[in-house]
Order: C-alpha cells, then structure tokens, then sequence
C-alpha cells in the first residue's frame, strides 16, 4: 500500500531530529578528543584513544604513552574536558528550560538571582578566608552553591502575589530585585575587604583551570539528575507554548510544570557555577543558535542544547589555555567574546526567528 | 440521557457574577451554539465547560463530573479551542497538531505510530498535510483556523468546544469552516458546543440555539425560536430585521433612517 505522503513528511521530520542529535554527540566527542590532545604536552589523539579504552574493564589497548603523559591525560585534561563538557551543558540547558517556560528569550541562567547568589556566597568564603576556591573540598562551591539556591528561593517567594497564584512576569522582576539586593550586599562586603577583590574577581569571571575529579563528581550527579528530569518533560514544554489555558485544556497543569522545571534547572545552575564560577552567555547563546538553526520544538532545543552546550565550553576552555600559553584566558572572557560575534552572525544570517 | 450536563453553573470574575445559574444538556452528536451580545457570558460558559474556568454547579460529560477526575481524563473527554490561540509563530504546522495528542500520551512519554497515524490522517482530511513542515507563523487566516481545529480533533474527544471558530475568517472562509465542523461532525458522531456571533450562521449550520444576556439564558431552541426580531432586538440593543431565505432565518441590520 503506498504510505500517506503526510505520515512520512512526519517521520521524515523524526528522523532528521535524530540526525541532528548524533551530529551533537559527534560534535561533543571530537571536541573533546582535540581537547584532550592539546596543550603545552602533546600528545595525540590516537594515543589518548588507546589510553581511554585501555582502561575499560575487559578492553586491552596499547597507548605508548609514557607515565607523566598518562597522568596528564588522566588527572590534568579528562577531568577539565569532562567538567567544562558538564558545565556547558548544564548551563545551556538550564537556559533553554528557563526560556521555555518564561516563554522570555532573554531569560538565562541566573534570570532568578542565582549568579548573584552564588556571587555572594562565593564572596563571603573568599573574605573570611574559609577557602580560597581552589578545589571541590573547599568551602567556595559549597558557599556559592547554597547562595544560589537560597537567591532563587528568594526569589520563587518574593514572586507570589497576593491570591497565591505566581505569574511569570512577577517572578522574573522579583528575581531583578532579589539580584540587585544581594549584589548589593556583595559589593558592600568586598568594599570592606579590598584584598580579596581580585580573588574575587578570578572566581565571577569563571574558571575550569582548577578542575579535578573531585569537581566532576560534585557535578555529575546533578547534572545528570537535573537533565534527566528536564529531558523527559521536553514535550510537555511545548506544549507550554501554547499558553496557560490551553495547555491546562490539553490536561497538562502549568503552574506544577513551571515549578518542576524551575527547581531542576535552578539545581543544575547551583551546582555549575558552584564548580565553574560565573559562566555568562553560554544559556542565552547556545540554546538560541540551536533554535534558530534547527527550530524552536524544545524536544530539538533541550537535548542539542545540552549537547552543543559541551562541545562549545570544551573548545571555549580549549582556546583559552592554548592562545596565550602558558597563562590562561578566564573562560567567562572568552565564552563572551567568541560568543558574541558568532552569535549575531548566526542571527543576521537565519531566516528563523527566535 | 444526554452526553453532557452542565447543572446550575455559575461564574465569578471578581466580584462580578457573569454566569448565574445556567443548566443544559447535550445530546450524543448534537451542535448547540451559545450566542448573545459582547460581555453576555458567552466565553466564560464555555471555559467553565471545557474546566478552565473556576464554577459553582457541575459538568458532566458521559456520566463523569468533570471536577473529580484529573486534568488528562478531563481532556479526553472535552477539547477547547479559545477564541485568541496563542499561536507559536515558529513551531511547525505537523508538531502543532501533534500536541493535541497530549492527553493520551504518558506524563513523560512521546508519541507512538499511532499518534503518527492519527495525525496524519487528521492532516489530509483537513488538507493540511501539504503544510505540515511549515510554520504557523507563514500560514493564512483560513489555513490557521483549520490548524487549531485540526489540534483539537486529535485530542479525539466526543465533545468539542469551539469559542468564536470563525471570527477572524470571511464569509467564504466562514462557510468553509462550519461546512467542513457539519462534515466532521456527521462522519465522527461528534458533540459541538460553539458560541457565534453571526446569528444568521449559527441558525443554519446548528441543531439549537441558545440566547445568553447578563449571564441567563434568554431563549432556547431553533433558529426560529430564537432568530426573532423583537427578542434579539431588546438584548442586543439593536435595529433589526429578520427575514426569512429559502427557509433561513437571516438577520439583517437595518440603518438608522429606516426606524
């Protein structure tokens, strides 16, 4: 019998999402295998293959590297690849969700006082010397961490209005103000404490040169935990566009998603900037290259957001330990300024719009 | 008995009480159109139908009170289309169908080749199948209607509830959409709850009528009990004649000189 033309013009659109999708996991792993191949040690991509799968259970592979290239893969490069890769993703995918379900294209990851949360929390430790943000046992992340999700609590009840419904747009000034209160107060701190403004300053700009596998598995579990749950509601997220009401008529229950998602992402946010510092642009660029690449369907949006969201920290990261070698390029600093022109290339040249 | 019952329904927006005790019953297959002037409550009625809309009273659709099941088997049961859709300008005409398909589509899951079918089948009927990788955003006034109506008939429920399904359309477009809801409504058995407001239509495509005014219903049963010049024009406050055309009850807005 010959197909409906309309099913296949359907599945046809199915297949080419799956396409796009392993095009990102392509992307993520060849990022990642240059990455970890160059540095002021080279070493190539080939051997660090070998190595990788030389360490898997029952898989035997001759890498030929010496003892101190081995350790520079393993203790110095995976680890960095693998927590920049976390924190892309992270980031990108807290951005989407935000902007989906704000339905706001400017919203980004620190939209509810995160970044000034964890900015203050950061602050405090580095002042009162219970850390100096050097790794995942220190008291920095953990700060940063609690202040940023202590911001977004703030700021979810500071958003309620008085008949207890929360409306997108109160919740989005509430998180304005809450961000302004507390960047206040960080600021009046470091005034107070002006030694500390360049470590400060080191840890805003963000950084992946201190990462270790300590960081990764501070990371990882609500990375994965966070995405799993953001993943699996990526329907149901479009069908948030649609509005309130009719997403209601659809039996969809708006304001139960909108919290979900929120606490998901803002989870995931905490846990990045706890590890990275203040990472900008990444949830503002990279899901709406996507969208006005592939289109706006979050299903497309979210997974290829997480994914481009890898690859684009992992070279990002790449870039700024390699230009100016031996001394580094704060990431924040690159991502922004690599972002940006490539960005507003990608919007002047896409007939999409966002 | 009747597929739906809405017993002593009241709506407050506020402290305005613009529902006041309205009782109807369906019947399996029957397309009633709710009609009245600007503000008589018409919209509210049918939000509070469809569940959107917080009332006093209870609906019943197929023996079930709409306020003690969940929201999915609400919207297996009833479908909505409002009168201004938010319209993602960029999603695509195939997706957007698809999303009436969330109902019976697990919490977490996506859509099976069933979906995919019933979908696709919905997409030729409407003549839609040609658009479905096009935005929504590119289409016209008529294709665009056909779209959302094409969302809700995926939501495969027996009752339909459509607010103002041709207000943006014209008169050729106007006749195209109710033609094709009469066509669907006969091979699908399907129950059409609509409010309209051109009288002289909402007479020729639906089984009955009804008059709200201020929250009440004014008048009930078909075009001629209700297409009548003194009724309407006491409750729309307007000057007008009712003639009647090879059988129709046509309303016709006279000038002002003619009083």
């Amino acid at each position: 019998m010959q197909p409906d033309k309309s099913h296949t013009a359907l599945a046809n659109y199915e297949r080419l999402r799956l396409t796009w999708l392993l095009g990102g996991v392509v992307s993520v792993l060849a990022v990642a295998a240059i990455s970890l191949s160059l540095g002021p040690a080279n070493i190539s991509v080939n051997s660090i293959i070998f190595e990788i799968i030389d360490r898997f259970p029952l898989l035997e592979a001759n890498s030929n590297l010496s003892e101190i290239h081995s350790n520079i893969v393993w203790e110095v490069r995976l680890p960095r690849v693998i927590l920049g890769g976390l924190v892309g993703a992270t980031l990108a995918l807290s951005g989407a969700t935000y902007q989906a379900v704000f339905r706001n294209p400017l919203a980004d990851p620190y939209l509810l006082g995160a970044a000034a949360g964890a900015g203050l929390g950061a602050t405090l430790a580095l002042v009162n010397r219970w850390g100096d943000g050097s790794g995942a046992g220190d008291a920095v992340p953990l700060l940063a961490f609690c202040g940023a999700l202590l911001a977004v609590a703030i700021t979810y009840f500071m958003g309620l209005t008085g008949d207890s419904s929360r409306s997108p747009a109160s919740l989005l000034l509430a998180g304005v103000a809450v961000a302004s209160f507390l960047t206040a107060i960080q600021t009046f701190i470091l005034q107070q404490n002006a030694d500390t403004i360049r470590q400060v300053y080191t840890w805003i700009l963000g950084r992946l040169n201190t990462a270790s596998w300590g960081e990764v598995w501070l990371l990882l579990p609500y990375a994965l935990g966070t995405s799993c749950v953001i993943l699996l509601n990526r329907r149901i997220l479009d069908v948030m566009r649609l509005g309130d009401a009719e997403a209601a008529s659809l039996g969809i229950r708006p304001d139960r998603t909108r919290k979900i998602m929120v606490v998901a992402a803002s989870l995931a946010t905490a846990a990045a900037v706890a590890v990275s510092g203040l990472i900008s642009f990444v949830g503002i660029i990279v899901p709406h290259t996507i969208r006005l690449l592939f289109g706006s369907s979050n299903r497309i949006v979210l997974p290829l957001s997480m994914l481009f969201g890898a690859s684009f920290m992992i070279a990002v990261d790449l870039l700024g330990r390699t230009v100016v070698s031996p001394s580094e390029i704060p990431i924040g600093v690159i991502t922004s300024f690599c972002g940006a022109p490539f960005f507003i290339f990608v919007l002047r040249s896409s007939r999409r719009s966002i | 008995m009747a597929l739906l019952e809405a017993k002593n329904i009241s709506v407050s927006l506020g402290k305005t009480r613009v529902i006041k005790q309205i009782t109807l019953s369906v019947q399996s297959g029957e397309w009633l159109t709710i009609v009245g002037p600007n503000g008589s409550g018409k919209s509210s009625f049918l939000a509070a139908v469809a569940g959107l809309q917080h009332c006093e009273g209870s609906v019943t659709i197929s023996g079930q009170a709409l306020s003690k099941i969940t929201a999915r088997s609400r919207a297996q049961l009833v479908s909505y289309v409002p009168q201004h859709p938010i319209v993602p300008l960029d999603m695509l005409v195939g997706d957007y169908v698809l999303l009436g398909r969330t109902p019976h589509i697990s919490a977490l899951g996506v859509e099976g080749p069933v979906d995919l079918n019933l979908v696709g089948e919905i997409l030729s009927r409407l003549d839609l199948e040609e658009l479905s990788s096009r935005p929504l955003g590119s289409l016209s006034g008529g294709e665009l209607q056909r779209c959302q109506l094409a969302r809700a008939l995926a939501q495969t429920t027996p009752v339909i509830l459509l607010d103002e399904p041709t207000a943006a359309l014209d008169l050729g477009h106007q006749q195209q959409a109710l033609d094709l809801l009469e066509e669907l409504r006969n091979e699908r058995q399907m129950t059409i709850i609509s409010t309209m407001h051109d009288l002289t239509l909402a007479g020729q495509y639906s089984d009955r009528l009804m008059l709200f005014d201020h929250g009440r219903v004014v008048a009930e049963g078909n075009a001629a009990d209700v297409i009548k010049v003194d009724l309407l024009a006491e409750t729309y406050s307007a000057r007008i004649q009712v003639i009647e055309v090879d059988g129709t009850q046509v309303v016709v807005p006279r000038s002002k000189e003619s009083r």
